[in-house]
C-alpha cells in the first residue's frame, strides 16, 4: 500500500469515525432531551406562577441590561423591561460608555437624576460615572449606572455591584421579555432544597418578523428572510433539543448571554464575569461550575423550555458572519482558560463529559469540516478522490442533519407549537434542506474565521448593529 | 477496496434510514397539525354543548318530593347521558367543570360538586389516583379531587403526603390543607422529605384562605428534625405574628443549617420583644456573613436605642454591606439624629463610610 493511499484511508476513515460519533452523540441528545422537556410539560400543569405575583415570600430579582450606543431604542426597550410582570424587581440599565445620545435620551424620557449612591465594588470594572433614579414613583424599579466603556462583562460586572437583591437576571437591553418571564424563572430556583440552584436558562427565540406592539410581543411570525428562518431552526435545535439533554445531565455549559438567571453571590464570590473573553457568558457559568465543583457544594444549573426571550437575530452575511466568529473566539477562550478540566476526574460530569463535547464537538466541529473540505478538494485535482465514496459520505451526513432538524422541529409542534400555520412549518423544513448548502458552509467559515483571529489575537466584539424593532 | 465498499453500503443503508425516518418525521409533523386543529374545533363544539349541563346544574333546585331516575340528584338528558360516555366529551367536561368550580361559590358550588358526583368524575379520578403509575396521573387525580372539595377522598389522598414523588406529596399535602385548613398542617409531624421553597408559598396562599384556628403543633414543627419543616413553621410564625412563641423561635438562633438560622432572625424581626435586640447582638460575633447581614436588617426594623454603639462598631466591619446595613440601622434607629451620629464616626469623610453616609442622606431627604 503506498503512503498516498495510507494518507487517503486515515483522511476517509477519521472523518467517517467522527461523523458517527458526533451523529451518536446529536441522536442520544435528541432522545435524551425529550424526557426533560416532557416532565417539564407536566410538572408546569402543577404550577401557578401568580403565587409569586401574590406572596411577600417570592424571591427578589434585578435585571441587568447592559447598553452600548442604543440610543435609537434604549427608550422603548427600557420601557418594555419595565413592564415585566414581577412584584419585587429592579430594573438595571447599565450606559457602558455609550457615545451616542443613550444617556441624554434616558435621562429626558425617565426623568433621572443622579443620585449619592454608595457601590460596594466586589468585582473590579471601569470607573462609574454616576448612578441615575428616576423622580417620578411610577419608574421607581429603575435604576441607570452611566460608567466608562468597559465592554459587555465590565457592564455586567457593575451591575452585579450595583444589584440589591440575590437572583440576577442578565439580558440583552433590546430583548423583549415574555410577560411572565421572570416567574418562570423564579421557580426552578425554589424548587429543590436539596441541591444550590446557582443559574437558570431561559430559551431565546428569533423575534424578527414578529408583530411587537409598545415593547410586547403581540404576534409570532416566521421571519421572511432566509438568514434569521434559518436561525430560527437552529435555536429550535439548540434549546428544545440540546439544552434541554445537558440540563437533564446537570452538564450545560452555556446559558445564552441574551437571557439568564444566576445566583449573585456565587457569581460574585467566583469573580464575576471575565473581561478578558468575548465569551463571557459561557465562560461565567464554567467558572461557577468550576467554583461550586472544588467546594465540594452540590449545585444545579438548569434550562426551561418556555420560550421567554426573544430577541432579533443578524439578518446579513455580515453581521451574523461578526456574530459566529466572535461565538467561536469565546469558545476557544472559555476552553483555555479552563484546559485543566479536559477530562479531570475531580471535576466530574464537568470533567468528563461537558468540556470534551465541547472541545471536541463544538470547538473542533468546524475545523474538521473546514479540514475535510479542503482534503476533498486536494484530493479531486490530484484525481486521487473516490467520488462514490465522498457523495455517500456527504449524503450520509446531510441526510441526518434532515432527521435531526425535522425531529426539532417536531418537538416545537408538539409542545409550544409557535408557528401555527401549516406553511410557516412547510417553510421551516424547506430551510432544513437548504440549510447545509448555503448556511452551514457561512457559519463554518466564519468558526474558522474566528480561529484565525484568535492566533491574530483579535480580541474586539465586532460591530453589531441591529435593525431594532419596531416598539 | 472491499473494506471501502463495505462502508459506503453500510453508509447508503443509514442514509436511507435517516431519509425514510425524515419523511415519517414530516408526516407526523403534518398529521399532528391537523389532528390537533381537529381536536381543537371538536373541543370548542363539545364546550358549548357541555356548558349547557353546566349551566343547567349551576342554577338547579331540586324539586322537594319529586325523584328522579336512580335517585339522581339531577336528572340528566338523554343526549348527554350518550355523549358522556365517550373519552372526549367526559375529559371536557371534567375540564369545564374544574375550570368553574375554581371561579364560584355558594350554593353553585354545591350544585357543580353533586353534578361531578353524579356523572361519576369522581370514580374517574380516584382510579387516576390507585390505577395508574405515572406521577402527573395521580398527582392530577388528587387535584382534581381537592378542587372539587371531595373530602371523605381524605384518607386516600392523606398517605401521599409523604410520597417520594415530590408532586404527588405537594398536591396531597395541599389537598390535607384545602379539606382541613389549619388542621391539615398535621402531616409536617410525619413528613421526611423536605417541603420545597415553592410548595411553602403555595401552602402559605392556600392557608390565606382558610380561618385561622391556632397552631396545636407549632412548637413541635419548629423543633422538627426536618429542617424545612422549621422554616416554614417560622413563616406561619412570622405570618400570622404568633408572638407568643418568641422564646421558642428564638432557641432555633443555636440551629446548625445557616437557613434556617436566616430564618429565624426574619422572624424574630416580626414578632420581636425587648429582649429580641440582645438576643440577636448575643449570636452576632458568631454568626456567617449572611446571618449576620439579617441581624443588621432586623435591627435596623427593630431600631432599639441601646443597640447604636453595637451598630457604631459594626462601621468598622472589612465587609462594605455589613457597613452599609450597619450605617442603616443606625440612620433608622437613631431617627432625626442618625445623620449626626453617622458624621461623629471618627472616619465619616474617609471611604467609603464618606458614600454611605452620602446616600443615606438623600435616600432620607426623599
Amino acid at each position: 500500500m503506498s503512503w498516498q493511499s495510507i494518507l487517503i484511508h486515515l483522511v476517509s476513515y477519521g472523518i467517517l469515525v467522527y461523523s458517527i460519533t458526533i451523529i451518536s452523540s446529536y441522536i442520544f441528545i435528541g432522545i435524551y432531551s425529550v424526557g426533560e422537556t416532557m416532565k417539564y410539560m407536566h410538572k408546569n400543569r402543577f404550577a401557578d406562577y401568580r403565587l409569586l405575583a401574590i406572596s411577600s415570600e417570592a424571591p427578589s430579582f434585578s435585571i441587568i441590561a447592559p447598553a452600548y450606543n442604543e440610543g435609537l431604542t434604549i427608550v422603548d426597550n427600557v420601557r418594555s423591561l419595565l413592564s415585566v410582570y414581577y412584584n419585587e424587581l429592579e430594573l438595571i440599565i447599565i450606559n457602558d460608555g455609550s457615545k451616542d445620545d443613550s444617556m441624554k435620551k434616558l435621562i429626558t424620557a425617565y426623568d433621572l437624576k443622579k443620585v449619592p449612591f454608595f457601590i460596594n465594588q466586589q468585582i473590579p470594572t471601569k470607573n462609574v460615572l454616576g448612578i441615575y433614579k428616576s423622580r417620578n414613583p411610577v419608574f421607581h424599579r429603575l435604576v441607570v449606572v452611566d460608567k466608562e466603556n468597559g465592554g459587555k462583562a465590565d457592564a455586567l460586572n457593575a451591575g452585579l455591584n450595583v444589584a440589591k437583591h440575590d437572583l440576577v437576571v442578565c439580558i440583552d437591553v433590546d430583548c423583549i421579555l415574555e410577560q411572565d418571564a421572570l416567574m418562570k424563572m423564579a421557580k426552578p430556583f425554589l424548587e429543590n432544597p436539596k441541591v444550590n440552584m446557582i443559574g437558570v436558562g431561559g430559551v431565546v427565540r428569533i423575534a424578527n418578523s414578529c408583530l411587537i406592539e409598545k415593547g410586547r410581543l403581540v404576534k409570532v411570525n416566521l421571519a421572511k428572510e432566509f438568514l434569521p428562518r434559518v436561525q430560527t431552526l437552529e435555536y429550535i435545535r439548540a434549546f428544545l433539543l440540546g439544552r434541554m439533554a445537558w440540563s437533564r445531565l446537570n452538564g450545560l455549559l452555556l446559558i445564552s448571554g441574551a437571557f439568564g438567571a444566576f445566583n449573585r453571590k456565587i457569581a460574585i464570590a467566583c469573580g464575576g464575569y471575565n473581561t478578558r473573553t468575548v465569551g463571557e457568558d459561557m465562560e461565567l457559568i464554567v467558572r461557577m461550575r468550576r467554583y461550586m465543583e472544588e467546594k465540594k457544594v452540590s449545585y444545579r444549573i438548569s434550562y426551561i423550555p418556555d420560550p421567554l426571550c426573544w430577541t432579533e437575530a443578524p439578518s446579513d452575511y455580515k453581521i451574523l458572519g461578526r456574530q459566529r466568529n466572535r461565538w467561536t473566539r469565546g469558545t476557544i477562550e472559555t476552553l483555555m482558560i479552563h484546559k485543566g478540566l479536559f477530562f479531570n476526574r475531580r471535576y466530574h460530569l464537568l470533567g468528563l463529559l461537558s468540556y470534551p463535547y465541547w472541545f471536541f464537538f463544538e470547538f473542533m466541529a468546524p475545523l474538521i469540516e473546514f479540514l475535510g473540505f479542503i482534503t476533498i478538494i486536494i484530493l479531486a485535482i490530484l484525481g486521487l478522490l473516490n467520488w462514490n465514496y465522498f457523495i455517500t459520505l456527504l449524503i450520509f451526513i446531510i441526510s441526518f442533519g434532515l432527521l435531526y432538524s425535522a425531529f426539532a422541529i417536531l418537538m416545537e409542534v408538539i409542545t409550544y407549537n409557535q408557528y401555527k400555520r401549516k406553511r410557516d412549518i412547510l417553510k421551516l423544513l424547506l430551510t432544513a434542506l437548504m440549510e447545509p448548502f448555503i448556511f452551514q458552509p457561512f457559519v463554518v467559515w466564519s468558526a474558522v474565521k474566528g480561529n484565525i483571529d484568535l492566533l491574530r489575537k483579535k480580541h474586539g466584539w465586532g460591530e453589531m448593529t441591529r435593525k431594532g424593532f419596531k416598539l | 477496496m472491499k473494506i471501502i465498499s463495505i462502508g459506503i453500503l453500510l453508509l447508503i443503508h443509514l442514509a436511507i434510514g435517516f431519509l425514510v425516518a425524515f419523511l415519517l418525521i414530516v408526516a407526523a409533523i403534518f398529521l399532528y397539525l391537523s389532528y390537533k386543529k381537529r381536536l381543537f374545533r371538536k373541543r370548542e363544539r363539545l364546550k358549548k354543548k357541555i356548558y349547557l349541563l353546566i349551566e343547567k346544574a349551576l342554577f338547579y333546585e331540586p324539586p322537594s318530593l319529586q325523584k328522579t331516575e336512580n335517585n339522581a340528584w339531577m336528572k340528566i338528558p338523554f343526549k348527554f347521558q350518550a355523549l358522556l360516555k365517550k373519552k372526549l366529551p367526559r375529559a371536557v367536561l371534567r375540564t369545564e367543570i374544574l375550570q368553574v368550580q375554581k371561579n364560584i361559590s355558594g350554593a353553585s358550588r354545591d350544585n357543580l360538586q353533586k353534578l361531578y358526583e353524579q356523572l361519576g368524575l369522581k370514580q374517574d379520578a380516584l382510579k387516576k389516583l390507585n390505577r395508574f403509575r405515572q406521577w402527573y396521573i395521580k398527582a392530577e387525580g388528587i387535584q382534581e379531587l381537592s378542587i372539587m372539595n371531595q373530602r371523605d377522598c381524605l384518607r386516600s389522598i392523606y398517605r401521599y403526603v409523604n410520597d417520594k414523588n415530590e408532586y404527588i406529596r405537594m398536591e396531597a399535602q395541599s389537598a390535607a390543607i384545602n379539606f382541613l385548613g389549619f388542621h391539615g398542617l398535621r402531616f409536617l409531624n410525619i413528613i421526611s422529605y423536605p417541603l420545597s421553597e415553592w410548595q411553602q408559598l403555595k401552602l402559605l396562599e392556600q392557608l390565606s384562605h382558610k380561618p385561622v384556628l391556632g397552631f396545636k403543633g407549632i412548637t413541635a414543627w419548629l423543633q422538627s428534625p426536618n429542617d424545612s419543616v422549621i422554616t416554614f413553621a417560622l413563616k406561619l410564625v412570622r405570618v400570622y405574628r404568633c408572638f407568643e412563641l418568641h422564646d421558642t423561635v428564638a432557641k432555633c438562633m443555636e440551629h446548625s443549617n445557616v437557613e434556617v438560622k436566616k430564618s429565624c432572625i426574619i422572624t424574630l424581626t416580626d414578632i420581636y420583644t425587648e429582649d429580641t435586640a440582645p438576643l440577636l447582638i448575643w449570636h452576632y460575633a458568631t454568626e456567617d456573613t449572611d446571618c449576620r447581614l439579617a441581624t443588621l436588617h432586623a435591627l435596623c426594623q427593630i431600631r432599639d436605642p441601646e443597640t447604636i454603639s453595637f451598630l457604631t462598631e459594626q462601621l468598622q466591619d472589612e465587609n462594605n454591606d455589613l457597613k452599609l446595613a450597619a450605617a442603616k440601622a443606625i440612620m433608622a434607629t437613631a431617627g432625626s439624629d442618625g445623620i449626626n451620629v453617622l458624621n461623629a464616626y471618627t472616619e465619616a469623610q474617609s471611604h467609603p463610610w464618606h458614600e454611605i453616609i452620602q446616600q443615606l442622606k438623600a435616600e432620607a431627604a426623599v
